[in-house]
């Protein structure tokens, strides 16, 4: 297991050291006598990364600040911070009948509209989006971006991983907007209602190394902003964090075998919720 | 004080604890949502609490983080997650709203614990009053308990309460009102004035909802009646005497008022019965708590361990607590903040004015009694401080024994000078409740001993993960200082006596009684006093069996008697008296009475007063009667001049009486009188008579006779215009004195009316004369005229006069008599014969009104000289009147011929043609 995982993608960390935060108040009784109120003790890591290239730096500066969005739909078709579907011809519903994580999934009956759409982001900006998606009797994971080449199903690179018209699954622009659609019937070539979980999208796009963590995460994408941190610096194995990225230090060096005069050491700070 | 479990009670003992809070709201569905995890993230900020005995509620003030991303609790924020119920493309439902049910708990717990779900400890119950989405990047709820409801609801009818029962429970009743919407299971109680008609005292319920008719049916006192949309039915009879246990009178009023799933629970009952008395339009809660202070007692939410809820709780302040529920060293507080005792609160006489129910007045009722409580001991220390609490009419303290209590309740919770402590804990003690005795051990600077104080007051405020407990504490339990401050006021002398309101009453009957030109009519049948109802309409017809309406409506009147006048004497009239109810705000028109007929009272001779010349014009022409002495006499008016100063009367010597009237001397100011009018018939003829005297001064004035149409407009004015000369009476017919010397007027053919008037002539006369005996006549027909025995000869029985011998030469003799009277002689005429011959008379008639004898127009002529003497006569052929303007009328003979050739006499009459 590495060091410390950030959902599942492994962050080399350096200088690392951990505080402890007392909720509730420690106060002196009219006697002077100490008297402590605790409810609960949190724990905040301090640290920084080794130079890594500054597409790496960036994407690790807005994952560690939980930018991005996920759903799970567990009780509702709205995400970890409040965001709707931006469209809904397909008849969308929480579902029990199949579950990658939780007890529940996203269902589109089979229809013949555009399904539910999700806002990505611009039609121009970056973005990966991170997906389960039901079918064949098992659930596969779908990621891809705005990177050329960047798809991957199951952790196998694969150019349909974002546009499986025969899956009902696609994205589509205009208005000034990228469109995640969800269960599009438009061809009328499915056969079934689709099951999708564990939505997850990032205005932002990730390394390719973080492809195989984020398809190995036996656990749901943390609710953004929220962090699920694991690794051997945990004691708990799992803990739910908030993080910072506050500051990043330029400098040159040799990252990845070659010569960067642009790489970056990010400052980090992931305080315990 | 809500005891801690015992897991709580090691945390509490411990020197570390973990102190938590719960927000939870319920959504529209009716589901508690955690505030903590249900919107999207943890909202829950901070939050205080606190209660105090002189507030009846507890009050929260809950601070929420507003907005996390697209989460967003402000309710205006339409397209929040938590306002759409996490429902995508839902209905707008917002999870904060007014009027939302907020629960508040905590847990203590050991440090570092986990807490379980039997660990929280509700805190507060209660609802949303106020919420501002503003504070900053927050919102907060102001909140009060569940009895900001009960405080909420309105009474919004007068209701009677301790009445009547249902099944053993006392019910609500409204009076009955009319044009007014009741509901199904209301029970009514009819009027005051159709109440225990049948003598069944009963009462009703609404069997059928709808809306009363505009007037009061007529109740039975079995079964149904029905009443505009609505139906009743007879639901039992009323006990204004039994009483009912104040406990359930309170839950009556609840339930009456819609707040039918509150219930009152009374751990232990006061025992304390009250009869029946009128609720007035409040708060359904300060009702309950009035009812409860006047024992001394509180009422509000306080928490029920049995139930686990809080609970509308009737209680007693156990005043005579002595044992600490709870001590509290120097280790539990950060500081005590505040420790004062204060003389302003302090009353140690203490008097309370009540309606003694028991001891009544001749009227009925309860006679105003005091009772007053002192403490020896607090007067000598502090001096005498006195208060007085005026219990009005409708209180239920209306004995000795109740007012006792209720003085010596606040004399107890007044008479010290109660030391008022405001410590800060330490730790939160979230099981504090009001009315705990905690003792404070000696600290050694603020005391030295230690002191057992009560809470009354509490404050708790959790933040920043833990919670801390502020306590005001005074002397010992009470009900409250300023509660009895706020109803201490001076006695109202004034004040409605109501007690008795609700004693039978039978239906009102009314009985008249004639008085002249008009009838007294008495409402019988009834002997309650007025004081609630507002009155009765009286009303009067000539049609029997009339429906009273605004045009029969004679007068509204309190009194149960009134005088109706100006109706016509000796005309058959019929009376109805229909009571007036004020019931709430509206006035409710009962059933009218039987019909009562009556006659209108004529008035008899002695109601006149016999000083005026009753029959004589113009009226009190003798100017007798003067009943203002400071105005003109009866029926005479200033014109010109001003009464007293220009115009007086005498009041010795006058002619008609004692009294006549004066005109004053007044240079350059017209003067004038004027009488009365009375009536006339036009065409025919009048004269004014009065007498006279001059004063003082000369100059001439007028008595008029103003002749006045049927609408009393002036046609025109005859006048007779007197020189005044004489000192002494004189009659006046004329413009001259003497009573034979009249002037006579004629009337307008249109003539209905005329008046008198006494006016001076010229202004600039400064001239003063008295006038009395002023009378008017009408000159009437004379059916006989007498002459002088001397010159008569009654042969045939008929007088007559005879021309006897003197006139058997040629020449003329005239034959005067005295006028009968003045005035109009109809039908005269001269009859005359003669057995002579050779001679011829003329007869001429003369009066003198101008005042020497003047020919007439009525002449004949007995002509014989031909020979024979046929019978001649003539009469005043013009206009068969011969007005008579003297005080003398004669025959005048001229006799010419030859006479004394034969027999010559004449005979011939003056008369008056039948």
């Amino acid at each position: 297991m590495s060091f410390l995982n950030v959902n599942g993608v492994a962050l080399g960390a350096v200088n690392l050291t951990e505080s402890v935060r007392e909720i509730g108040n420690t106060t002196a009784a009219f006697d002077g006598t100490l008297r402590k109120s605790r409810q609960a003790t949190k724990r905040d890591l301090d640290g920084g990364v080794p130079p890594m290239t500054q597409a790496d730096a960036y994407a690790w500066e807005q994952h560690l600040r939980g930018i991005g969005e996920t759903w799970s739909f567990e009780t509702s078709l709205y995400g970890s911070k409040g965001t709707g579907p931006a469209g809904d011809d397909g008849s969308p519903a929480l579902s029990a009948v199949h579950a990658k994580f939780g007890s529940k999934s996203l269902v589109i009956p089979n229809d013949t509209a555009d399904g539910l759409q999700f806002v990505i982001t611009s039609d121009s900006g970056p973005y990966t989006v991170s997906l389960w998606h039901y079918y064949s009797g098992a659930w596969h994971h779908r990621i891809f971006g705005s990177a050329g080449g960047f798809g991957y199903v199951d952790g196998v690179q694969d150019s349909t991983a974002g546009n499986d018209g025969a899956r009902g699954i696609d994205t589509s622009t205009g208005s000034g907007y990228r469109l995640l659609n969800l269960g599009d019937f438009a061809t009328g070539t499915l056969g079934g209602a689709q099951y999708f979980d564990d939505l997850v999208i990032l205005p932002y796009a990730v390394p390719v190394s973080w492809v195989a963590g984020i398809y190995a995460k036996t656990v749901a994408f943390s609710a953004l902003p929220v962090l699920t941190v694991t690794g051997d610096a945990i004691p708990e194995s799992t803990r739910s964090c908030m993080g910072e990225a506050a500051s990043s230090e330029f400098m040159q060096a040799v990252v990845d075998g070659s010569f960067r005069t642009n790489a970056r050491k990010l400052s980090f700070k992931l305080s315990q919720v | 004080m809500r005891t801690p479990t015992t897991a709580q009670s090691y945390v509490v003992a411990g020197s570390g604890r973990a102190e938590l809070l719960k927000v939870e709201v319920k959504d529209s569905g009716g589901t508690f949502r955690d505030m903590s995890t249900y919107p999207g993230f943890n909202a829950v900020d901070s939050v205080t609490w606190s209660e105090g005995v002189d507030d009846p509620h507890t009050t929260a003030e809950i601070t929420l983080r507003r907005e996390v991303e697209s989460f967003n609790l402000s309710p205006f924020v339409e397209g929040s997650p938590s306002n759409l119920a996490f429902t995508y493309g839902g209905a707008l439902n917002t999870l904060l709203g007014l009027n939302r049910e907020v629960k508040v708990s905590v847990a203590v717990i050991p440090a570092d614990g986990t807490v379980q779900a039997y660990d929280w400890i509700l805190v507060f119950h209660g609802r949303i009053d106020t919420i501002d989405a503003a504070q900053g990047e927050r919102i907060t709820l102001q909140c009060r308990d569940l009895g900001g409801l009960v405080m909420d609801t309105f009474i919004e009818n007068e209701q009677v309460h301790a009445f009547a029962s249902v099944g053993g429970a006392p019910v609500a009743l409204r009076i009955w009102e009319p044009n007014t919407a009741y509901s199904l299971g209301e029970y009514l109680l009819p009027s005051e004035a159709r109440r225990d008609v049948g003598g069944t005292k009963a009462f009703y319920e609404v069997t059928t909802a709808g809306t009363s008719d505009s007037t009061e049916p007529t109740w039975p006192t079995s079964g149904t009646v029905a009443d505009g949309t609505a139906v009743h039915t007879a639901a039992g009879t009323t006990d204004k005497d039994g009483g009912f246990n104040v406990e359930d009178v309170m839950q009556a009023i609840l339930d009456a008022n819609g707040l039918s799933s509150v219930t009152l629970y009374t751990p232990s009952s006061p025992g304390w019965a009250i009869t029946q008395y009128l609720q007035q339009r409040e708060p359904v809660l300060q009702a309950i708590r009035n009812l409860a202070l006047q024992i001394g007692w509180d009422v509000r939410y306080k928490w029920d361990s049995g139930s686990s809820t809080f609970k509308l709780t009737f209680f007693e302040p156990d005043r005579a607590k002595t044992t600490p529920d709870y001590t509290f060293s120097a280790t539990d507080y950060e500081d005590i903040t505040g420790l004062k005792v204060d003389k302003a609160g302090i009353r140690n006489v203490v008097r309370v004015v009540y309606s003694d129910a028991s001891s009544l007045d001749p009227t009925g009722a309860p006679l105003r009694k005091t009772v007053t409580v002192t403490d020896s001991g607090s007067i000598t220390s502090y001096g005498r401080l006195f208060m007085e609490i005026s219990e009005d009419s409708a209180s239920q303290i209306d004995s000795v024994t109740e007012a006792t209590a209720m003085a010596n309740a606040c004399l107890a919770d007044l008479k010290d000078p109660e030391a008022e402590q405001e410590a800060s804990m330490v730790y939160g003690f979230p099981w504090a409740e009001l009315g705990d005795l905690y003792r404070f051990e000696a600290n050694g600077r603020h005391y030295d001993s230690d002191q057992d104080l009560a809470l009354v007051g509490v404050q708790h405020s959790a933040a920043d993960g833990h919670i801390t407990s502020s306590f005001t504490c005074r002397g010992k339990p009470s009900g409250g200082h300023a509660r009895w401050h706020q109803v201490s006021t001076a006695a109202k002398p004034g004040g409605r006596h109501r007690t008795s309101v609700f004693e039978s009453a039978e239906g009102v009957a009314v009985a008249a009684s004639s008085v002249v030109g008009g009838t007294k009519l008495i409402v019988t049948g009834t002997t309650e006093r007025i004081s609630f109802g507002d009155g009765y309409e009286f009303h009067v017809s000539t049609s029997s069996g009339f429906t009273p309406s605004a045009s029969t409506l004679q007068t509204i009147s309190t009194s149960r008697e009134v005088t109706i006048p100006q109706l016509v004497p000796g005309t058959t009239y019929y009376a109805k008296v229909v009571p007036r109810i004020r019931n709430a705000s509206k006035i409710a028109r009962a059933q009218p009475s039987d019909e009562v007929t009556f006659t209108a009272g004529r008035g008899s001779a002695t109601h006149l007063s016999p000083d005026p010349e009753w029959g004589r014009l113009p009226l009190n022409g003798g100017f007798e009667t003067q009943l203002d002495a400071s105005g003109p006499p009866d029926h005479w008016t200033v014109q010109a001049g001003t009464w007293a100063t220009h115009w007086t009367t005498g009041n010795s010597s006058g002619v008609s009486g004692s009294r006549y009237l004066v005109m004053s001397a007044a240079a350059g100011v017209s003067q004038e009188m004027r009488s009365a009018t009375f009536g006339v018939d036009g065409s025919e003829t009048y004269g004014v008579e009065f007498v006279t005297k001059n004063v003082s001064g000369t100059g001439n004035f007028y008595v008029d006779l103003n002749w006045l149409d049927a609408d009393k407009a002036s046609l025109s004015t005859d006048s007779i215009e007197v020189v005044s000369s004489g000192s002494s009476w004189s009659r006046y017919g004329g413009p001259n004195a003497g009573i034979y010397l009249n002037t006579f007027f004629t009337a307008p053919s249109t003539a209905r009316f005329a008046r008198v008037h006494i006016r001076k002539k010229t202004a600039a006369d400064a001239l003063s004369f008295a006038i009395d005996q002023v009378r008017v006549k009408r000159t009437e027909p004379v059916s006989t005229l007498v002459f002088a025995a001397s010159s008569l000869a009654s042969a045939d029985g008929t007088q007559y006069m005879r021309v006897g011998a003197a006139h058997a030469a040629a020449g003329a003799t005239e034959y005067v008599i005295r006028a009968p009277m003045s005035g109009v002689l109809r039908g005269l005429y001269v009859n005359a014969i003669t057995a002579g011959s050779s001679i011829k008379h003329d007869f001429t008639v003369r009066t003198n009104g101008s005042g020497s004898m003047a020919d007439s127009a009525i002449t004949c002529a007995l002509d014989a000289t031909g020979g024979g003497g046929a019978p001649t006569s003539a009469e005043d052929a013009s206009n068969l009147q011969f007005v008579l303007a003297g005080d003398r009328i004669s025959v005048k003979v001229v006799t010419s011929g030859a006479p004394g050739t034969g027999y010559s006499d004449v005979f011939a009459t003056l008369a008056i043609r039948a």
